[in-house]
């Protein structure tokens, strides 16, 4: 099915939302009613508001759909709207509304009361609107690729929330560009949000070997990560987004998707399985969301503390446009607040929540995007509660808490979706994002590490080089540091420094094959291709089919002087990649009955 | 102590202690109340239960219904009480109290949450009433005397609606089971129940 440019062009990236709700605000705005019955007034306020989680299928325990459901329950609604536990909903910010925001207005929910309080009159059923009709299976319709658990995963019946991630292979053919997904799970009373990452690396694989039982445990998610710009999170109810604007993601050949849920126990063991369906365009996205992360990770919340504060600012160097918000932490936090400061004074709200509730933690969309000028200060406030008085503390008694991925630790952090006004500057934002982790936590080496790759990408390899040393400093067991510090020091044309990374980067991680390849290269250029030729066997055994290294190895093997073996590795190296000319001198040379070191190495 | 109650068809009559017995139950009833040997309770079949017969050393009473995510979490909980109970002579009963439940979907809870004890209904709120219960689950619990020792939540781990501890903290229902074993009464009488409230009956609304 061919969307409308308008609706592919709101593609998806962030589906943590109901898109097509609006809640009723018009009856009960200004004067109370008199009478207030179902069939006119509660019934289309609750199938608004209520339905499309409280239906067959839904998250909901019950249906609230007809009068019966709903007058049966009255009580029960009245309470929890009240406390606004229902509809489940965090933000109240301020002047900003959401796309699919679930919040019910004072006067909708006085409404309710005064239906209780009346004794639930029905009103003419025939006045009744019927409930609204629900689409079963997939929103959005077929997917072009749907992908689910390789083995469901056993929930036990009672104990703590579970955290879990899955690992899926999407083995695309071709490289294909993600315009829409939804997430079904089997049953969605028990999964209380979920969360989409790509890996690239083969982490979450090597994690998901290592931990008996399927997916692996724990929040942090393997390698992988959010593809860029993008924040894929699914919460109940949420329906996936057909017009969030024209940016899709990419997806490979290799990568792999990992699904973490989250789940609640609910008094019986439940076997969870998931289906992801992914839709595909073939039109490259128009425009690019990035990701602006403000993380605080000096949380450090002594036991017992009632309101502890964190807090965290960013400068935008460049002008960006706000998209959405995915605000986090753990069981502890209690109120959030994110706003923005403007060179010219302005402090407008981008985020309220007053009282957090980790279950019902979302992605936010702003129904209208707000524009921020570079030089604009993102803030962000939270406040926890590590005391016996927090029913969600859940270590008993409280215990210090800092900063990490098990539920028991904490987090404070922030990732902002924006769109750039000027694409080629991204760089400069993601710099000014790294700049500011490294300053605010010197002690992390990924800030280091992120700023040497950045610089890198620029060409400044002395700048490169010293953030990759400082991570090294603080990690000095990093094996990827190593290597692109070795591949820094190269470029800058120090090979002695070059090769003691190379070296240490393979004797911390043998499967760097690059690393294997360069020093094996510049191990025959020093004149050692006894040390060399190892290295290059290695990196042969990791990738059989590069001719380059046949090449490299035939050359060590020909200043070993050995060239019964030097012949047959540049014949390999001709075989693989019949262009290569050094290959065919080299074979030239050989044949000719010259020895090694005629043609020096270059 | 042992009494016994004295209900339409036993074979054994004491009247002057059924008389006490039902003095001191019925002071314990709220208005329009019945008391416990008028209740109407029956089983998924329909017929008519006297959950008291056999005069227990405990008899306790859990409200659930098939659809409130409190009271299903409550599921291995209350399975670990009857376990613990049960063999020294305290008798359980599930109650649901809305007639509006379907007897499939009340056989289907029972077995997919693993259920040991019995079940009954309340088509007509007569225990609802005369025990004051607001919500699901909430328990009640009488010594064989007839007193109610006991009524409310399971255990404190609800706070509010919607906001659980991970791990109780107070054992009320236990600890009420285990003082009238031990002949006594708890020193908490009641604990205020969290949980989905009893919907009242189509007629009284």
């Amino acid at each position: 099915m061919r969307l409308s440019t308008l609706a592919a062009a709101a593609g998806l990236g962030a589906i943590g939302l109901a898109g097509a709700l609006v809640l009723r605000e018009g009856r009960t705005g200004g004067q109370r009613p008199e009478q207030v019955t179902f069939a006119r007034d509660v019934a289309p306020l609750v199938h608004a508001a209520c339905a499309p989680c409280h239906r067959p299928g839904g998250a909901g325990p019950f249906d609230l759909l007809d009068y019966e459901d709903v007058a049966s329950r009255a009580r029960q609604i009245v309470e929890v709207t009240r406390s606004r536990f229902m509809p489940p909903w965090l933000p109240d910010t301020p002047g900003v509304d959401y796309v699919g925001q679930r919040r019910l207005s004072d006067a909708e929910i006085e409404l309710l009361e005064r239906w209780y309080a009346l004794g639930t009159p029905e009103g003419d059923p025939d006045d009744a609107p019927p409930p609204p009709p629900f689409r079963p299976g997939w929103q959005l319709g077929e997917p072009d690729l749907v992908l689910e658990l390789a083995d469901p995963f056993p929930l036990p019946a009672e104990g703590v929330d579970v955290i879990r991630n899955f690992v899926l292979a999407p083995a695309v053919q071709r490289p294909r560009w993600v315009r829409a997904l939804e997430i079904r799970p089997s049953d969605p009373r028990v999964v209380h949000h979920a969360v989409l990452k790509r890996d690239r690396t083969r982490c979450s694989r090597l994690a998901d070997e290592r931990d008996p039982g399927p997916g692996f445990g724990g929040m942090a998610m393997g390698g992988s990560d959010y593809p860029e710009g993008q924040i894929l999170v699914w919460t109940p109810g949420t329906l996936p987004r057909a017009d969030a604007g024209d940016i899709a993601w990419r997806l490979e050949p290799g990568d792999d998707l990992v699904l973490q849920l989250h789940m609640v126990p609910g008094g019986k063991p439940e076997s969870v399985q998931a289906r992801l369906g992914l839709h595909f365009t073939d039109e490259a996205p128009r425009l690019t969301p990035h990701t602006v992360v403000l993380r605080n990770d000096r949380v450090d919340i002594p036991a017992g503390a009632r309101r502890y504060v964190v807090e965290d600012s960013l400068t935008l160097p460049v002008a960006v446009t706000v998209l959405g918000l995915y605000p986090h932490a753990h069981y502890l936090a209690r109120t959030m607040e994110i706003w923005a400061t403007a060179p010219g004074g302005e402090r407008p709200w981008l985020l309220r929540i007053p009282s957090w509730d980790f279950n019902w933690q979302g992605m936010y969309h702003l129904r209208e995007p707000i524009l921020l000028g570079g030089g604009t200060t993102l803030h962000l406030r939270y406040t926890y509660d590590n005391s016996e008085w927090n029913p969600a503390n859940p270590n008993h008694p409280p215990r210090r808490v800092r900063v990490g991925n098990r539920s028991a630790d904490e987090m404070a952090t922030l990732a902002v979706q924006v769109l750039l006004a000027d694409e080629g500057k991204a760089d400069e934002l993601a710099l000014a994002q790294w700049e500011d982790l490294a300053r605010d936590d010197p002690s992390n080496p990924s800030s280091h590490y992120n700023l040497g790759v950045l610089r890198a990408k620029a060409g400044d390899w002395e700048r490169a080089a010293r953030h990759y040393a400082r991570a090294l400093a603080i990690e000095p067991g990093d094996a990827a540091t190593h290597h692109q510090l070795a591949a820094a020091y190269y470029r800058l044309g120090r090979a002695e420094r070059a090769l003691e990374h190379y070296a240490k980067a393979v004797e911390l991680d043998p499967s760097l094959v690059d690393a294997q390849v360069v020093l094996g290269y510049l191990l025959t250029r020093r004149g050692e291709p006894d040390l060399a030729v190892p290295h290059l066997q290695r990196a042969l055994e990791l990738e059989p089919g590069q001719a380059r290294v046949h090449l490299f190895l035939g050359q060590a093997h020909e200043r070993r002087g050995d060239t019964g073996s030097a012949r047959a590795s540049y014949r390999r190296a001709l075989e693989l990649d019949p262009g290569l000319d050094e290959a065919r001198r080299a074979v030239a040379r050989l044949a000719r009955g010259r020895a090694g070191g005629a043609d020096p190495v270059r | 102590m042992h009494m016994r109650w004295s209900y339409p068809g036993s074979s054994e009559r004491r009247p002057a202690v059924a008389a006490a017995v039902l003095a001191l139950a019925l002071s314990t009833l709220g208005a329009g109340a019945s008391p416990p040997g008028a209740w109407r309770l029956v089983d998924l079949e329909g017929r008519p239960v006297q959950p008291f017969a056999g005069s227990p050393a405990a008899t306790v009473f859990v409200l659930v219904r098939t659809d409130c995510p409190i009271s299903n979490r409550y599921a291995p909980e209350l399975r670990r009480i009857y376990e613990r109970f049960a063999p020294r002579g305290a008798r359980f009963w599930l109650i649901y109290p809305d007639p509006a439940e379907p007897v499939e979907a009340i056989r289907a809870h029972l077995s997919a949450y693993g259920y040991p004890m019995g079940a009954l209904r309340d088509p007509h709120h007569d225990l609802v009433r005369a025990t004051a219960v607001e919500v699901t689950p909430e328990a009640v619990v009488f010594a064989p005397d007839g007193v109610r020792a006991y009524r409310g939540r399971i255990d404190d781990r609800y706070v509010r609606f919607g906001k659980a501890r991970p791990v109780p903290t107070r054992h009320d229902l236990e600890r009420a089971i285990e003082a009238v074993l031990d002949g006594g009464l708890p020193e908490v009488r009641t604990a205020r129940a969290i949980g989905c409230f009893i919907p009242p009956l189509p007629s009284s609304r």
